[in-house]
């Protein structure tokens, strides 16, 4: 039984798609990306920045059709939350030459929120 | 600057954002097909891929481009970005069109000005239909707030002509910095702040300057060289109204991407995005140019417009003179933020408020950029972002609070330009000693590589306006080297 639980946190934990999603704050998450994020991004489409749609479990710097710096080209790791919401929090501690010209979101609740957007989309 | 107009609705919104990029890149698409269809020239001239190609797509580089085209050559942009614009970048904000990077223009900027004569596009105040009678100044200096009866505006007024005092002496030819060399260079060493410790000012008058001056070279008063400061003043009429009207009034209408996207569509340069470049070499007969990725372009001649700031990241064969390196790492003044902010109630009205302040506070000037039905759009210029996170609207509350004391700050968005790889700063002001040290440095040319740098040659650089007539410039010279395409 034990056993079972740590494999259903574990399975959680890797997928992290929306099916796995907690409640989170959807709405203040998609406000956030409004106002920050889609100055240079879109879900859909790339942008100034790569298309951000479904980005959970997308390898780092690998999109299709952008062209990445080689900071993020060379990144070596797959988006999931903890990653995502560390590098939200500091865009470029976390990827040293990234071309994202974007401090971070160092409120936790707005960042978690956007995290939680992510999730759902 | 009205929303519901074009169905821009929050989901469409969602899927289309980054309107400057899309306009913008979807020209240089065309732009590309045009050019492979126009005779390549440059095969007697030892077998280049390319006449002229120039390195940065910001208006120096479109300017360039757009002007090397219309002397007949065969022409290629190698934008690091995926998006044409450099440090101006139209761009939607709550609802608005909103430019993140340079915005304003005048007729006092001859070179934009007549571009956007030529190509007929409209400009707007800001915010739309403002009334100046109707502006209400703000000043708050030493944790104080006080709005300002026409009649406390006479001292102000007083100290600026005290600060200022010297710019027609120093910039009697403000186009032509060797008219009056001499007394420049006298004054070099000299930072605003300085020139702020000389006079014998009240506090209030002081404040007004420190918030003005921070803001016109956009970092901190040490760094600002006062001759900087003088230069604005002269370029604007050599008065406060001028000066305001000039840097701080009008606005495309449809954002500065209207005119990169006229000028690329009139010059239809071939343009590569997302290419930064690594290498530029003279080879005599020919320059190399070698990309991030290594990819190796040949072409007769090559215009740099790259930004001061980034330029050590290039390697050059022959060197670069060690000097624009040196500036380059040294960096120039203009190191600060300018955050939007969406702010909860309309604004009744015909004019708007600008607030100035002290340099304790975290905006040196905020004023209204836009209305809505039921929220207003303030701009805040942040002299030193090292101290404020502006990207949480809570510290833009509490800041925008120092002169709205009742704003309710719902969103707010600032393009950090000192963060971008690409510019490493904002607009260029030039720092105490620059004059002597490095004038006669910056933009020379070097064979086969041409500079055209809107951070540096004479009037308006820095400037939107600065960087057209560095372009063109530059690609005048080109022409001369080159010959008849």
């Amino acid at each position: 039984m034990r056993r079972l639980s740590l494999m259903l946190a574990a399975a959680a934990l890797s997928t992290g798609t929306a099916h796995a999603a907690p409640a989170c704050d959807l709405a203040l998450g998609q406000a956030v990306f409004v106002a920050k994020c889609a100055t240079c991004h879109a879900l859909d489409a790339h942008q100034v920045g790569p298309r951000l749609g479904g980005l959970l479990g997308r390898p780092a710097g690998k999109a299709k059709g952008f062209s990445f710096t080689d900071a993020m080209a060379s990144a070596g790791f797959r988006w999931d939350v903890e990653r995502l919401s560390a590098f939200l929090g500091d865009p470029q501690a976390y990827v040293p030459g990234t071309s994202m010209a974007f401090r971070g979101v160092s409120a936790p609740q707005e960042r978690e929120a956007l995290v939680c957007f992510f999730k759902h989309h | 600057m009205n929303t519901n107009s074009n169905g821009t609705g929050r989901r469409s919104f969602l899927r289309t954002a980054g309107v400057g990029a899309v306009g913008a890149a979807a020209v240089a698409v065309g732009a590309s097909e045009a050019t492979a269809k126009a005779p390549a020239r440059c095969g007697a001239g030892g077998g280049c891929d390319y006449d002229v190609v120039v390195i940065g797509g910001g208006f120096a580089g479109v300017t360039a481009a757009r002007d090397s085209r219309r002397n007949g050559y065969k022409t290629l942009i190698l934008e690091a970005r995926n998006r044409l614009g450099g440090r101006t970048f139209t761009s939607r904000f709550a609802g608005h069109r909103i430019d993140l990077g340079g915005t304003w223009i005048h007729w006092s900027q001859p070179y934009v000005w007549a571009e956007k004569e030529r190509y007929g596009l409209e400009v707007t105040e800001t915010p739309e239909g403002l009334d100046v009678s109707a502006e209400t100044i703000v000043l708050a200096h030493g944790g104080q707030r006080k709005g300002l009866a026409a009649e406390e505006m006479v001292p102000l007024a007083e100290a600026f002509e005290m600060y200022f005092a010297d710019a027609r002496q120093l910039w009697a030819r403000p186009f032509d910095a060797r008219f009056t060399w001499n007394a420049l260079l006298q004054h070099d060493g000299l930072s605003a702040l300085d020139r702020l410790n000389q006079l014998p000012l009240a506090q209030p008058q002081r404040a007004a300057l420190e918030g003005y001056i921070a803001t016109m070279g956009h970092g901190s008063l040490r760094d600002i060289s006062y001759n900087e400061t003088l230069r604005y003043w002269a370029l604007c009429g050599w008065n406060f109204q001028g000066t305001n009207e000039a840097l701080g009034r009008y606005v495309f209408k449809q954002g500065t991407v209207s005119l990169i996207d006229a000028m690329v569509a009139d010059g239809t340069p071939e343009v590569r995005l997302s290419t930064a470049v690594r290498k530029i070499e003279d080879q005599g007969r020919r320059a190399v140019i070698t990309t991030q990725k290594g990819e190796r372009t040949t072409a007769r001649a090559v215009i740099v417009t790259v930004p001061m700031n980034v330029l050590p990241g290039i390697a050059f064969d022959p060197p670069l003179d060690p000097r624009v390196v040196e500036a380059g790492r040294e960096k120039h003044a203009g190191t600060g933020a300018k955050v939007f902010m969406k702010t909860r109630g309309r604004f009744d009205g015909p004019g708007k408020v600008m607030g100035l302040g002290d340099a304790g506070n975290t905006f040196s000037i905020a004023f209204t950029y836009a209305k809505g039905a039921d929220h207003a759009i303030y701009v805040g210029f942040v002299p030193d972002p090292g101290k404020v996170d502006l990207q949480d609207r809570q510290a833009m509350q509490q800041a925008l609070r120092t002169y709205i004391p009742d704003a309710v700050v719902e969103e707010c968005l600032a393009y950090e330009w000192t963060l971008d790889p690409f510019s490493q700063g904002t607009w260029a002001s030039y720092k105490p000693h620059w004059y002597g040290k490095y004038l006669d440095h910056f933009g020379k040319d070097s064979g086969r590589i041409v500079f055209g740098q809107g951070d540096h040659g004479d009037g308006w650089r820095g400037a939107i306006d600065g960087a057209i007539s560095s372009g063109a410039r530059a690609a005048e010279r080109v022409r001369k080297k080159l010959g008849s395409a």
